[in-house]
């Protein structure tokens, strides 16, 4: 973990310095002037030799540390806690959406291997991960907002919350306005995830109206994570449902649904975790995708923007923040498959 | 039944004794040739080479220049089924830019199979470099390159690509080139295996003591292995590479207006989704049946190339 922990954070470092031509000329666009770019390679050190400056960036990043904005001068932390939680809650929507109905569909085509419902699954799998997400996103918006309008299944089409509604930050709610660092920067990652914000001060209508807003992007993240989970549980189920002990189990007279949940889907379930765990991948790279198609306040729009701006400091916090996401959900797959085997316990 | 047919189970292929002595290639290819994703995958593809390399003759118009006489988003108009406006077909209608759809997705389809091929192609050449070299080399040099991959593999592919447009700077070709970056872990991973599996298996090891050289070893002994997996790993890499660079182009960082590129074309017309459709539909379904078909014929390539199946 340690040695890519420092290779991504080498990766983000070197991106900056890899800029064509002058960075600080880059970097500084038409506020250019060789004043301000003596001013600017003093203060971010680039005068210094590269091994000092790499050592400065790991220190800096160690501290929480990621700069400021080119654009707006704003702390990139604040910035993140802005943005993450949106992409979070995103990102979990649409796993709990994939993995819930891809482990479903799975389950029932392994069950009635050949049937009509096996091969319409399979076909839909197939044209599900072969559809761009943001072209789908698209048609969902489409579907549920023009064409089920006036129906009871319509939803909102963009935008985090409907408009004018707004809930007062936490650190005011309780009294916190004083406090720097870390514990700032959860309270305000809390405010701005307005799932658990809406749930916290008990404004269940605000939870609820924030939930319908999130359907239609969970839907288009989720359906490709979705047709690969569907397509590998099948797989590893019937793989699974032809061996021995399950023939035993049901020689033993046990039910069908204990020999599926207890003997069969156990075993299944290391692969399916391991394709769940590396749809976080997907899932994070689709919600960028999708947040610019019904226009959420993520780290997608974010990166875009800030990529178009050239505020590289923005750009290179976000990018280790989302790859140690996806590191750490790796390591944690990894972790989880000695929970799910005994036989890894073992080892 | 000979003795050996007699001792492992066989496919339902194998039942011929005329199949049976065909070689392993020629075999393959019927057993692909029966495969229902391979047929149905190579019909797409076969249609859409068959647009992308006569797009010049089959599109009615140029598909980067506005016409005169339309106006923005007209909906399609084929006189044949009873459009009564004056002026040529638009099948696909007409986009915002005044420019015929159905010639800009005809042209689409040149430049989508070129982004798959030549990314994909790009990545599996960079990528055998590297894999060869670590897998034969070992050592210290195989650490080094190895951990590079893995470092790259740490970041979601479409993040990477989009961090490298970010310092390489907007365009078809810098997108092209932060995709290829991001595929060569993959294809440097699956040579590497290759070269671990065969380098002290004897017929390399016969090449070394005649005094082949490494190149010789490796071009002649060990590349060949490695065309299998590469082959259907390749085909379904085309699939996401053609995915990541509409994906690229829809966020504004790889090709720019006016190519007619899908993803350009999505991303010009997403607002005007619920005025006219049809500009959406079209270049989403383009992209959906290309990369559905690259997926078939690797998931056929896969079944029909890997032994394990064919038992």
């Amino acid at each position: 973990m340690i040695p890519v922990l420092i290779g991504i954070l080498f990766v983000t470092f070197a991106m900056t310095r890899m800029i064509p031509g002058d960075a600080c000329a880059v970097m500084l666009g038409e506020r250019y002037t060789p004043e301000r770019c003596n001013a600017f390679r003093q203060q971010y050190g680039l005068n210094d030799n590269l091994a000092v400056q790499f050592g400065r960036y790991l220190v800096t990043i160690g501290q929480g540390d990621f700069g400021n904005s080119i654009r707006d001068g704003r702390p990139v932390t604040t910035i993140l806690s802005e943005r993450l939680p949106m992409t979070f809650e995103l990102t979990v929507g649409a796993m709990l959406f994939a993995s819930t109905f891809g482990i479903l569909f799975g389950i029932i085509s392994a069950l009635r291997h050949n049937s009509a419902v096996d091969v319409a699954t399979m076909v839909g799998a197939n044209v599900g991960v072969s559809m761009p997400v943001f072209w789908l996103g698209l048609m969902l918006a489409f579907l549920f907002a023009i064409v089920l309008k006036g129906t009871p299944f319509w939803l909102p089409p963009s935008s985090r919350l409907t408009a004018g509604i707004s809930m007062p930050a936490l650190d005011k709610v309780w009294h916190l306005q004083d406090t720097t660092g870390l514990a700032h920067f959860f309270v305000d990652l809390l405010s701005n995830s307005v799932i658990l914000h809406s749930l916290i001060i008990g404004r269940f209508d605000i939870t609820w109206d924030a939930i319908q807003h999130l359907i239609l992007p969970s839907l288009a993240v989720g359906t490709i994570p979705l047709a690969i989970i569907a397509r590998l549980t099948r797989s590893s189920l019937l793989e699974v449902l032809g061996q021995d002990y399950v023939r035993t189990a049901r020689a033993k007279g046990l039910r069908e649904r204990t020999v599926l949940m207890r003997h069969a889907m156990r075993n299944a379930l290391i692969p399916i975790v391991t394709i769940v765990g590396l749809q976080v991948g997907s899932l994070l790279s689709g919600a960028v995708l999708t947040e610019t198609v019904f226009a959420l306040p993520g780290i997608g729009t974010q990166l875009v923007t800030s990529i178009f701006a050239r505020d590289y400091p923005v750009v290179q916090g976000f990018v280790v923040v989302i790859a140690l996401v996806f590191s750490s959900v790796n390591i944690i797959v990894d972790l989880s498959y000695s929970f799910l085997d005994p036989r890894i316990r073992a080892q | 039944m000979t003795a050996s047919s007699e001792s492992f189970p066989t496919s339902p292929l194998a039942g011929s004794a005329a199949f049976e002595h065909r070689s392993p290639l020629v075999q393959t290819f019927q057993r692909l040739r029966r495969h229902r994703s391979f047929q149905v995958g190579m019909a797409l593809l076969l249609l859409l080479v068959f647009v992308a390399v006569f797009a010049n003759f089959l599109a009615p118009y140029d598909p980067t220049l506005p016409l005169d006489n339309v106006r923005p988003r007209d909906a399609p108009c084929i006189h044949l089924l009873g459009c009564t406006a004056k002026g040529g077909d638009h099948i696909f209608g007409i986009d915002g830019n005044n420019r015929d759809e159905y010639s800009r997705i005809l042209f689409g389809a040149r430049l989508s199979l070129q982004i798959g091929f030549i990314t994909t192609g790009f990545a599996i050449i960079i990528g055998s470099i590297f894999g060869i070299l670590a897998g034969y080399a070992g050592g210290r040099i195989d650490t080094v390159i190895m951990r590079a991959m893995d470092i790259l593999l740490a970041f979601p592919s479409l993040l990477l690509a989009i961090a490298i447009v970010a310092v390489l700077g907007q365009g078809l070709v810098n997108a092209l080139i932060a995709i290829a970056i991001v595929n060569i872990p993959i294809y440097a991973r699956l040579f590497r295996a290759t070269v671990l599996s065969v380098k002290d298996l004897e017929y390399v090891t016969a090449s070394r003591a005649v005094g082949a050289s490494p190149l010789r070893i490796m071009w002649s002994d060990i590349v060949p292995n490695a065309m299998t997996p590469i082959l259907v790993q390749g085909t379904l890499g085309i699939a996401t590479t053609i995915l990541d660079a509409a994906g690229l182009s829809f966020l504004g960082l790889g090709a720019q207006p006016p190519t007619p590129e899908w993803g350009v074309m999505l991303s010009e017309e997403r607002n005007s989704i619920f005025v006219a459709p049809y500009l959406v539909f079209i270049p989403g379904i383009a992209i959906m049946l290309t990369v559905l078909s690259f997926n078939l014929i690797g998931d056929a390539l896969r079944d029909a190339l890997d032994p394990r199946l064919r038992v």
